[in-house]
């Protein structure tokens, strides 16, 4: 039953997010299903994420008009950066993840950039100062949204636990 | 913290790198080969609507915005489109001024009286029962010149000063000189000195009409006949207007009723001053 009740919400919540993909592509270029992405990584079972990952990015590829497979290459790319920057620091904790989330944002956003046209039509996307710039305003806004949905996730957490008895 | 390390462990994440490359392989290559075309028109046809109802929102929202940063911008537009029509308004002015003065010539021209020179002068001002000129002595204005326009009488020039001129409309009370009362030669062009006269009259103001007096109770005189100056102070034969409120008492000794102007002298924006060489 509670499967059931699962699946059917993640239906709905793929309709939202598509709804919301739509509206802030047109509002501020601005890929918000990222920023939700970061925030799901840590906290889904990758045997969840995977599939979930792999039909939303078709959805999104469908309903955007790109090639099957892109979004998923992009969600890829910043995945592969934290696999590799694990190697070197923390990407679960503290500053050193929301650099990596930075970084990570930034190779996503670049990506989108340069590889949604090679994919479709095999020649490599324009990028000149300016998109590098907006990328990096994206890039920052990422990383803040990041941030704050990770407070707020906490802050939730504190309150579900308040209801518990502390013992010092 | 733990619990993070539990669910996303090292090998997890590994292994779900491992599982997306071939997966991007798989979708990126049919669908290049137009082999998952089905799972496009399902998708499309499931998800298009909510992504529709997402770009419309959004371009909606966008307007809005775009509206708002850019009130500045249509705030300077609009003054500058406020400019645009005051200048308009005031070159349109111009033009009306031109107008009206070429038509004041022509008729000038055409109706007034060709053996005396006129002054032409601007009204820049009227009160009751009289109009400021802008020319004075300067310009050879005298007391007790006449002022027409075309064939029609507006007054007599009441005070001349060096660069301005003051003249009594037939309205006012210190307004009165002798008219004949006409049926023919007024309103088909120039007046001919032989014109039918049917009878002398005396015309006075009264401050918000013009009284006309002493018409002969014998004579044909009826409403809606020429009254034309007859007086030396005037010097011309300048139709003052029409007959009107003819009385009618066989008591009286003689007749009396009010004229009513062709023109209406508040209107007037150009006259013409006759000098004083050319008088009867």
């Amino acid at each position: 039953m509670i499967l059931i009740i699962q699946i059917i919400g993640t239906i709905l919540a793929s309709f939202a997010l598509v709804f919301i993909e739509n509206l802030f592509l047109l509002l501020f270029n601005f890929n918000l299903s990222f920023s939700i992405f970061l925030l799901l990584r840590r906290r889904i079972d990758p045997k969840v994420l995977m599939p979930l990952l792999l039909v939303l990015s078709v959805i999104l590829d469908v309903v955007l008009h790109n090639r099957l497979g892109t979004n998923l290459l992009f969600f890829f790319i910043p995945s592969l950066i934290f696999y590799l920057l694990s190697f070197i620091t923390s990407v679960e904790e503290g500053i050193s993840m929301y650099i990596a989330t930075f970084i990570a944002s930034f190779s996503y956003f670049l990506s989108r950039c340069l590889l949604t046209t090679v994919l479709l039509s095999n020649t490599l996307g324009f990028c000149d100062w300016k998109t590098v710039f907006a990328i990096l305003i994206k890039t920052v806004i990422t990383t803040l949204l990041v941030w704050g949905g990770e407070l707020v996730i906490e802050k939730f957490r504190k309150r579900g636990n308040s209801n518990q008895i502390r013992l010092k | 913290m733990k619990k993070y390390k539990k669910s996303f462990s090292f090998s997890a994440q590994q292994l779900f790198l491992l599982m997306i490359i071939p997966a991007i392989l798989f979708f990126v290559v049919l669908d290049s080969r137009n082999l998952l075309s089905p799972v496009r028109k399902g998708i499309s046809f499931l998800y298009e609507p909510a992504s529709f109802a997402g770009s419309e929102l959004g371009n909606n929202l966008k307007e809005y915005i775009t509206t708002i940063f850019s009130i500045s911008k249509f705030k300077e537009e609009y003054n500058n489109m406020k400019i645009d029509i005051y200048e308009k308004d005031i070159n349109n002015a111009y033009y009306q001024t031109l107008l009206e003065e070429r038509n004041a010539l022509e008729k000038q021209l055409n109706l007034g009286n060709k053996g005396l020179n006129f002054f032409k002068a601007k009204v820049v001002g009227s009160d009751t029962g009289t109009l400021r000129l802008n020319i004075g002595r300067r310009e050879g204005v005298e007391v007790g010149d006449t002022v027409s326009f075309g064939n029609m009488f507006v007054g007599l020039v009441e005070q001349a000063d060096e660069n301005g001129s003051l003249v009594v409309l037939p309205y006012s009370k210190n307004s009165s000189f002798e008219v004949f009362v006409t049926s023919v030669g007024a309103e088909s062009g120039v007046i001919s000195e032989n014109s039918v006269v049917l009878s002398k009259a005396v015309l006075k103001g009264v401050g918000n009409h013009i009284s006309i007096e002493n018409i002969s109770t014998t004579s044909s005189v009826k409403e809606g006949d020429i009254v034309i100056t007859n007086d030396s102070k005037v010097g011309q034969y300048l139709v003052v207007g029409r007959l009107s409120n003819l009385s009618s008492n066989p008591a009286e000794t003689s007749r009396s009723g009010t004229v009513t102007p062709f023109i209406e002298y508040s209107d007037l924006m150009t006259v013409f001053v006759a000098l004083k060489g050319g008088k009867l």
